[in-house]
């Protein structure tokens, strides 16, 4: 009988549980309340924002890695692109150009420095390398269908920093860098 | 010095996991993700328009609680509108930490239970004591969908199951809402639960099979 009693609670359990997940999420209400919505908002414009501090530590942090690469690997005419203006294919086009103009150089010393590595190292160093790649196409892919959004803007550059990171390291010699 | 090939393969490791963090916080930016946040920014910058279709987005969903907190489809449509006006003056405020949609509806919930501790028979349901042992109020259907059966419950019941089952909250959430002891919001839901699966109960009796 008291088993018959906590099977028949058990199943009720169930039967709620599974109720519950069919509940509709949403329904309609009978009034359109855009309209008394809208009349209200207007008194009541937003503030202009400023420009967003969350900008700051990245482009910071972006520009101090880009900088160093620069001196140490004795580049010069370095032109960064603005990052809180990228808006445009135009802009992303010249961001990726003059990244690219950075990477390259860095491909070459790459190879040289860590020849001394076996090659199944080798190999697994420039796998990781084309993955790295592959995911900055996409990632530019994401960026160009939306151009305005500052999260994707900003993974694109971490992600420019993470390839140059490993770009940077002679793994021949602890803690060495290009 | 050569680097051991266990320091190589850590300092791949390192940068990689930096790189698959990055990866899988790309794939979270779903195209729907990104257009709210569009939405919002523009929004954000006095776009009528952007609002309205955030408008659309959520408004049956910031309806469908409002209902179900106040029972009242009359009051729950103009509690929506206030909650969509509130969030529009704060909107500036809005930073994007949590989804537009789940900062919307912690504003609807608060629109209505404003509105329910106005009620004086709402002030009293919140004591436990005063919740009915059984009692559902009277009804005239014979089978009764969840929804009418949760409407049928008693109001500070209904409110802690709401919030708990199917917003979300935590219990300790909910006491501070309704300004009651979380072991009384735990109570609350039990004998929700229990005058729920009572309900239930009764529907599977009277169709031999569950009709809820």
């Amino acid at each position: 009988m008291t088993d018959n009693n906590n099977s028949v609670t058990d199943s009720l359990d169930l039967v709620l549980a599974r109720e519950i997940r069919n509940l509709d999420a949403e329904m309609s209400p009978e009034r359109n309340l855009w309209t008394g919505i809208e009349r209200q908002i207007q008194d009541y414009p937003q503030k202009r924002k400023k420009a967003s501090l969350n900008w700051v530590p990245y482009g910071v942090a972006a520009s101090l890695v880009i900088a160093v690469s620069a001196l140490v690997l004795n580049l010069v005419q370095l032109n960064l692109v603005e990052p809180r203006f990228v808006s445009s294919d135009r802009s992303i086009d010249l961001m990726r150009a003059e990244y690219i103009q950075v990477r390259n150089p860095l491909v070459q010393k790459f190879s040289e420095v860590n020849r001394e590595l076996d090659d199944q190292t080798l190999e697994d160093l420039y796998r990781n390398l084309e993955i790295m790649a592959q995911a900055r196409q996409d990632l530019e892919a994401q960026v160009r269908r939306n151009p305005e959004n500052r999260r994707l803007v900003e993974m694109l550059m971490r992600i420019h920093e993470q390839e140059l990171e490993l770009l940077r390291q002679d793994f021949s010699h602890p803690g060495r860098f290009m | 010095m050569r680097q051991s090939r266990e320091t190589i393969q850590f300092n791949k490791n390192f940068i990689l996991k930096g790189f698959r963090d990055l990866v899988s916080e790309a794939e979270r930016l779903s195209p729907a993700v990104v257009a709210e946040k569009l939405l919002v920014e523009r929004a954000q910058d006095n776009d009528y328009g952007a609002y309205e279709q955030l408008y659309k987005m959520h408004v049956g969903r910031v309806f469908a609680l409002c209902v179900r907190l106040c029972k009242d489809r009359d009051m729950a449509e103009d509690l929506t509108q206030e909650a969509f006006v509130q969030a529009w003056r704060k909107l500036s405020s809005f930073r994007g930490d949590s989804a537009f949609g789940s900062w919307l509806y912690r504003i609807a919930t608060n629109r209505a239970l404003s509105y329910l501790r106005k009620q004086k028979p709402f002030l009293n349901s919140l004591d436990i004591d005063d919740v009915p042992e059984t009692g559902y109020r009277e009804t005239t259907d014979e089978q009764i969908g969840l929804e009418r059966a949760i409407a049928d419950l008693p109001d500070g019941a209904r409110a802690v199951f709401i919030l708990y089952s199917l917003e979300g909250y935590t219990h300790l959430e909910i006491s501070k809402q309704l300004g009651i002891a979380e072991g009384s919001s735990k109570a609350q839901l039990h004998r929700a639960r229990q005058l729920l699966k009572q309900r239930l109960g009764e529907g599977i009796n009277h169709s031999g099979t569950s009709s809820v």
